[in-house]
């Protein structure tokens, strides 16, 4: 399996080398902002966060890329301590009031194919937009105080839009990567115990990084 | 083109320069933050919005706390030091006679509520199941109070389980003595017993000689009976 995949790899490697493709790989550092049911649950804007890019473009029209990217964006809040209603998760009724704080944690995964569209290339200062589709990993976790965790995770569609621009330094194959995304997920999940629902949200992230060139 | 070896190294400076920007949100969990008051009551009897008349008047404070654990080590006098129960008790009657209740005139009556005082110490980290036995056999009565001089049994509104009872519980239950149905028996009287209300107070023992320990279970306490407005009298 091992040998098979590091072949796999190989031959992908080789394609692109042997077609001699414009390509570019991004690192980058990611903060993020909720939107929708995920600001609900943590309305704090995240500075944990990382991401990694690849695009290729295309042989046909160099101005359009094609890649993949993977990010992570991880949101904490914790609440203020507050009385709420505790409900039966089988009957969905209410006997019980709890007084504790809510620790909070939402971890988004990301992964998606991109398409890209650049305005210019050929340029120190290469500025594009494009939109983005493929799946979300979420990971959603609710603390009531001593209660035990309680977690909840998913895979789901998520689709984006994208925007952002490379400062390339001269000839060196090196350039600055600035680039805000916004990914909408299509999770939903509820918490019976106290009736937290969340269905949709969005995270809008500004990624700041570095990108490798290697354009012809 | 391939990638020139000092693009590498710039990488890895660039890498350790985001690395600083790592901000850690300030995600540390106080003690005081696991503590958790929890409040159970029978909503066809006390909900407040039930049309059952609130009928307690008179009310009784168990005078110790009964111990149950699955630790051994531990025993009934460590939970009742002085320097913890009278406070404790204190407050709970404070709060009883606030809501409008009065204490048995004489101990040997029967009141029509009985809060019986209850701390839990079980060690949870080896445990799929909680084997609790209760110190001091026959607890429920407590023999001071003598109505009727019989054993009394608890019998719940709601499933125990739904909060884990864990490392430091305490339980205070309202218990209907006014409605307590006797078993009979052959020897002496069975009571059976609803707990029509309960507060279980949840924390983490920080160590033994936690000196704001009492404060923080005072300030349960109080937050257990002001969230439950519907025990005024």
């Amino acid at each position: 399996m091992k040998r098979i995949s590091i072949l796999v790899i190989s031959f992908f490697v080789l394609s692109f080398i042997g077609k001699a493709q414009d390509m570019i790989l991004t690192l980058h550092y990611n903060f993020g902002q909720a939107t929708g049911d995920f600001e609900q649950f943590t309305p704090d804007p995240a500075y944990r966060g990382g991401g990694l890019n690849f695009t290729r473009f295309l042989e046909s029209n160099d101005h359009i890329g094609m890649g993949l990217s993977i990010d992570w964006v991880g949101f904490y809040k914790k609440t203020a301590r507050s009385t709420f209603p505790y409900y039966d998760e089988q009957t969905g009724r209410t006997n019980s009031d709890i007084n504790a704080l809510q620790v909070r944690y939402l971890y988004v995964t990301p992964i998606l194919a991109s398409f890209d569209y650049y305005f210019i290339k050929d340029a120190n200062f290469m500025p594009y937009i494009g939109f983005n589709v493929g799946t979300i990993y979420t990971e959603q976790e609710l603390n009531i105080s001593a209660l035990s965790n309680r977690v909840n995770t998913a895979w789901d569609f998520a689709a984006g839009a994208e925007a952002g621009l490379h400062l390339v330094f001269g000839e060196s194959g090196l350039g600055m990567n600035l680039t805000g995304m916004y990914t909408h997920s299509f999770y939903n999940h509820t918490f019976y115990n106290v009736l937290l629902n969340t269905n949709t949200g969005g995270i809008f992230s500004v990624g700041l990084g570095v990108s490798f060139l290697m354009l012809r | 083109m391939p990638i020139p070896m000092r693009s590498l190294i710039t990488l890895g400076a660039i890498t350790l320069l985001l690395t600083a920007c790592y901000r850690t949100p300030n995600d540390s969990v106080q003690y005081e933050d696991l503590d958790l008051v929890q409040t159970h009551y029978n909503a066809s009897r006390l909900s407040g919005t039930s049309s059952y008349p609130n009928t307690y008047k008179t009310f009784v404070v168990a005078d110790s706390f009964q111990f149950a654990t699955n630790v051994e080590g531990v025993s009934i006098e460590d939970v009742n030091q002085p320097q913890y129960r009278i406070p404790l008790r204190q407050n709970i009657i404070d709060h009883l006679l606030d809501y409008g209740y009065l204490p048995v005139s004489n101990p040997t009556d029967t009141p029509d509520v009985y809060i019986s005082l209850t701390v839990s110490y079980i060690n949870t980290t080896s445990l799929t199941f909680y084997p609790i036995f209760w110190g001091g056999a026959g607890g429920w009565g407590y023999p001071y109070y003598g109505w009727g001089g019989g054993y009394y049994y608890p019998s719940y509104n709601w499933v125990p389980s739904v909060t884990s009872y864990d490392q430091g519980t305490m339980i205070i239950d309202w218990m209907d003595i006014k409605n307590a149905v006797a078993i009979p028996d052959n020897d002496t009287s069975f009571y059976n017993i609803d707990v029509e209300w309960e507060m279980v107070i949840n924390g983490l023992v920080r160590n033994s000689s936690d000196a704001d320990r009492l404060s923080r279970l005072q300030a349960a306490i109080s937050q257990g009976f002001e969230q439950s407005p519907y025990l005024k009298n």
